[in-house]
């Protein structure tokens, strides 16, 4: 009874401060996917972390994969694996499994769907909405505007450069064109995607023989070792990539595989890399 | 009368699909550019399209064909049960799980591991493996009946482990995207390689089963009676299915796991030309090659990435249906 008139208190308090009730700052987190262990990680107390993805520490999907390491992980991403970690606010993405979902919800825990991850601009919206909802909004706001301030750097030293003409290559036989995280990528790095050109949206399959047409000067390739040879080596077996110009005379841009599927902020750091691979004189 | 015909029509039917696939494509060329590009000259670009893309795709295409074709006559001879066909004894699925298995192991051991012919190699282990596993399951009695139960049972099996290899690889897209090509098979992105490593010992299997079509019709009137008219049935049916396995072991090696092109090829043709195994051979072998090209070329042109595999069992299963329904 005691402590109830003390919360009591401390609530009322805490409104009439205009803070943010302090009991309603959740203290158990469980998040779901790769991009919102990377947000989280990026806003939350450590204290505030019940749980991350299991690919969360893999290093070849994830940016923090050390840092994520410190964390328990779930085993599996089906609802009682999350439950397990009593969490108080559960984090998924768009591409969680419907039937997770609906059984979270079912169990009543505060569920945040974080769907919309391909520009900048959404990941800013995301880190706005997970600062509130941690009870963080500053730590966002400051993330923001650091990040704006990089991409602005960024954009100042590509000013007038002409894009160089990019393809992203890889043995999965889909191209990212127009409306794809490669694209916010290309728009970011002073290079111009040659399949959104030609008219491709999305992940379309590759149309294998017009890769030809497309006068690719470079292939953007995301490989597991740092010098893409093992990436190379898989496009070699594929006689589309094989017969390219930019393949023959080995232009390749190579970024870690983690940094090109980032869809949160950490995917600045992509920029810079690519920016750096096509614009060497203006980025050194 | 229709039997004289029919080495005409199916060679015309072939050389029309083969110069189709040499012809049509993504990239729009004349065939004053493709033959020019064929023989040489032309843009460089039409050049690599037409003789490093669209040919080694279309000889993989006939080969594949044509081994899946008379693997599927020797399959019904064997078994004498007109709905047995390359896939049955596991063959396919055991050379699929012998791909995958190396795929499985390429993000651990890096993908140099993975090489362009590992990935066959493999393939035609895992065929090799599942028919000897049949062999040997069904060694004592060795009668038809049990060999296909065998075969059922172990198609199963191979299929569970290629599915668990699939879950293991789960989030490396590029492992799965390779996976999904040998569970659906397809001839994209075939090179000169996969024809030197597929089509030589394709034909030569090819040519060593024709002889054997007097003692297939032979032994389709019953063991004993082959075995009474001087047939070595051990011999032969040794013969058959060493052949077949080969034949069907290297279609899977060049374009993966590939439906209905042994069922439904010799049928059609036995329909039309009557059941004689001298000629129901080497009618299956022009028949599938060229059902196996029309069939590339309706993935070529379709516009969301259609799996080879999945046109053949598109076309092939309500084949299979209607044969089961059709009134003896």
């Amino acid at each position: 009874m005691r402590r109830w008139l003390a919360f009591l208190l401390l609530a009322i308090l805490s409104s009439a401060a205009g803070l943010p009730l302090l009991a309603a700052r959740p203290q158990r987190v469980v998040s779901q996917a790769v991009g919102t262990d990377e947000l989280l990680l990026a806003l939350a107390d450590p204290g505030q972390i019940a749980a991350l993805s299991h690919i969360g520490r893999d290093v070849r999907f994830s940016v923090v994969a050390a840092e994520a390491k410190r964390f328990p992980a779930l085993k599996d991403s089906d609802a009682e694996s999350v439950l397990r970690f009593r969490p108080d606010l559960v984090l998924a993405a768009s591409f969680t499994r419907p039937e997770t979902l609906a059984l979270l919800r079912r169990a009543g825990v505060r569920l945040v769907v974080l769907d919309r991850f391909d520009s900048l601009e959404d990941v800013y919206a995301s880190l706005r909405i997970l600062g509130r909802e941690l009870g963080q909004e500053a730590r966002a706001e400051a993330l923001i505007a650091q990040c704006r301030a990089r991409v602005q750097a960024l954009a100042e030293r590509l000013r007038g450069a002409r894009p160089v003409r990019v393809l992203t290559a890889g043995a999965y036989p889909f191209t990212a064109g127009a409306g794809t995280t490669f694209q916010d990528l290309c728009d970011h790095a002073g290079a111009l995607n040659v399949a959104a050109e030609a008219g491709l949206r999305g992940h379309a399959p590759t149309p294998s023989e017009k890769l030809l047409t497309w006068n690719a000067e470079v292939l953007v390739i995301s490989g597991d070792r740092p010098d893409g040879s093992d990436a190379r080596a898989r496009l070699a077996e594929i006689p589309h990539y094989r017969a390219l110009p930019a393949f023959k005379a080995g232009r390749f841009a190579v970024i870690p595989g983690a940094l090109m599927s980032s869809v949160s902020h950490h995917r600045i750091d992509a920029y810079e890399l690519l920016a750096r691979a096509l614009h060497p004189e203006r980025l050194r | 009368m229709r039997a004289r015909l029919a080495i005409p029509v199916l060679v015309a039917l072939l050389v029309l699909a083969f110069l189709a696939s040499l012809a049509f494509g993504e990239l729009r060329l004349s065939y004053t550019q493709v033959l020019s590009a064929l023989m040489g000259g032309g843009d460089d670009i039409a050049r690599t399209v037409v003789r490093d893309f669209r040919l080694p795709r279309a000889l993989v295409g006939m080969a594949a064909g044509a081994a899946l074709g008379a693997s599927g006559v020797v399959m019904q001879a064997f078994f004498r049960n007109p709905l047995a066909s390359p896939g049955l004894l596991g063959v396919s699925s055991g050379g699929a799980l012998g791909a995958v298995a190396v795929l499985a192991l390429a993000p651990a051991t890096g993908f140099a591991a993975a090489t362009l012919w590992a990935l066959p190699a493999a393939s035609i282990l895992g065929a090799f493996g599942a028919t000897g596993a049949v062999l040997m399951l069904a060694q004592r009695g060795a009668g038809t009946e049990r060999l296909l139960l065998s075969g059922v049972a172990l198609n199963a099996l191979l299929g569970a482990g290629t599915s668990f290899l699939l879950t293991t690889t789960a989030g490396h897209f590029e492992v799965n995207a390779q996976i999904l090509f040998w569970l659906m098979g397809g001839l994209e992105s075939r090179s000169w390689e996969h024809v030197w490593m597929g089509v030589p010992a394709i034909f030569v299997a090819c040519l060593l089963l024709l002889p054997l079509g007097r003692a297939m019709d032979l032994l389709s009137l019953g063991e004993q009676s082959a075995q009474s008219l001087g047939v070595d049935v051990r011999r032969l049916r040794r013969h058959l299915i060493i052949l077949s396995t080969v034949l069907t072991a290297l279609a899977t090696a060049v374009g993966g796991i590939i439906g209905f092109v042994g069922l439904v090829v010799p049928h059609m043709l036995r329909i039309a030309f009557g059941p004689d195994h001298r000629r129901l051979l080497p009618y299956s072998m022009l028949g599938g090659a060229a059902f196996l090209l029309a069939c590339d070329l309706v993935t070529r042109t379709f516009p969301l990435g259609l799996r080879l595999g999945v046109v053949t069992s598109l076309i092939g299963g309500p084949f299979f249906l209607w044969l089961l329904r059709r009134p003896r």
